[in-house]
């Protein structure tokens, strides 16, 4: 398969609307000083070594982890879980504040 | 499709086309070999968004198949397994998970598919990543995901989405400082949290 061959008109077309859609936006953008969720050690490392660490700060916040990681469980139904157990269901994240 | 992926990503195509077709070999591969792999996180943005402050790593939620699987797979193509992850040369790839519960959307690309979590979805968990946890540049992320998306977005699934998680008001917060053309800076992001939920 030669990649160079393939058809990406479609998808390069998408691309270019969305960029001229949210250019006036970038235009009055400064990504500096935002904040993401710490990266896994590995990744920042290979990332930082070249040069691809994005312009965010990483901040370790409360909660955040576990709330990602309940991707690997198959959703929990709240409402039905309050009818059945409601003080399983805390009101506040943990990281709000 | 080792040549394939050395190909896509080592060529001097924007950034969105090499992610986009590395990740296009990686999940074609996997696929070959029984495993399902959706393209999550950063890399869906970049493919949504092209431009959307997103890095160069690749996570997949890989179903159907062990971690070994998956690495036999990785490795197939030229990739170095280190540590919990992947890489070739710049590539970093980090299989985040193995079940996948939001819906995801196909695209094909020649004989190469590409799933991709759907982009509500994704957009929606930057709003609470914004929301919950006050990441400013997830709220920047979601606003310049609104400004791209505009009117080609299904308001009402994100909306249920961001129901189950507390955070659908946050994306009308979102929506009314993206049309107030005002700076988008971590000052406004954060005062713009403060003012409506400290």
């Amino acid at each position: 398969m030669d990649v160079d061959r393939l058809d990406l008109g479609g998808l390069r077309a998408m691309w270019a609307r969305r960029r001229e859609a949210a250019a006036p936006l970038r235009a009055r953008t400064d990504p500096s000083e935002m904040t993401r969720p710490p990266r896994d050690p590995d990744e920042r490392e290979f990332l930082r070594a070249r040069g691809g660490g994005g312009p965010f700060s990483e901040e370790e916040r409360s909660g955040w982890r576990e709330w990602r990681n309940r991707e690997e469980k198959p959703r929990v139904d709240h409402e039905q879980q309050k009818k059945s157990a409601p003080h399983a269901v805390p009101e506040q994240r943990p990281g709000e504040r | 499709m080792t040549r394939a992926l050395d190909q896509a990503w080592r060529s001097d195509r924007e950034h969105v086309e090499r992610i986009t077709l590395a990740a296009a070999v990686i999940a074609t591969v996997l696929e070959r070999a029984g495993m399902t792999a959706t393209l999550v996180g950063g890399g869906a943005i970049e493919f949504y968004a092209p431009g959307a402050y997103t890095t160069s790593d690749l996570d997949f939620v890989v179903e159907g198949g062990s971690r070994e699987a998956i690495g036999a797979v990785l490795t197939s193509l030229g990739m170095q397994s280190r540590g919990r992850h992947w890489v070739r040369d710049d590539l970093f790839v980090e299989v985040p998970g193995s079940y996948m519960r939001e819906p995801a959307d196909t695209f094909e690309i020649g004989p190469l598919k590409l799933r991709v979590i759907r982009k509500e979805y994704v957009l929606g968990d930057r709003i609470i990543g914004y929301r919950w946890w006050r990441y400013t540049g997830y709220g920047l992320q979601a606003i310049d995901m609104l400004a791209a998306f505009g009117d080609n977005l299904d308001d009402s699934a994100l909306r249920a989405h961001l129901r189950g998680e507390g955070a659908e008001d946050t994306y009308d917060v979102l929506l009314g400082f993206m049309a107030s053309g005002a700076p988008v800076t971590a000052e406004a992001l954060d005062a713009l949290w403060h003012e409506r939920y400290r």
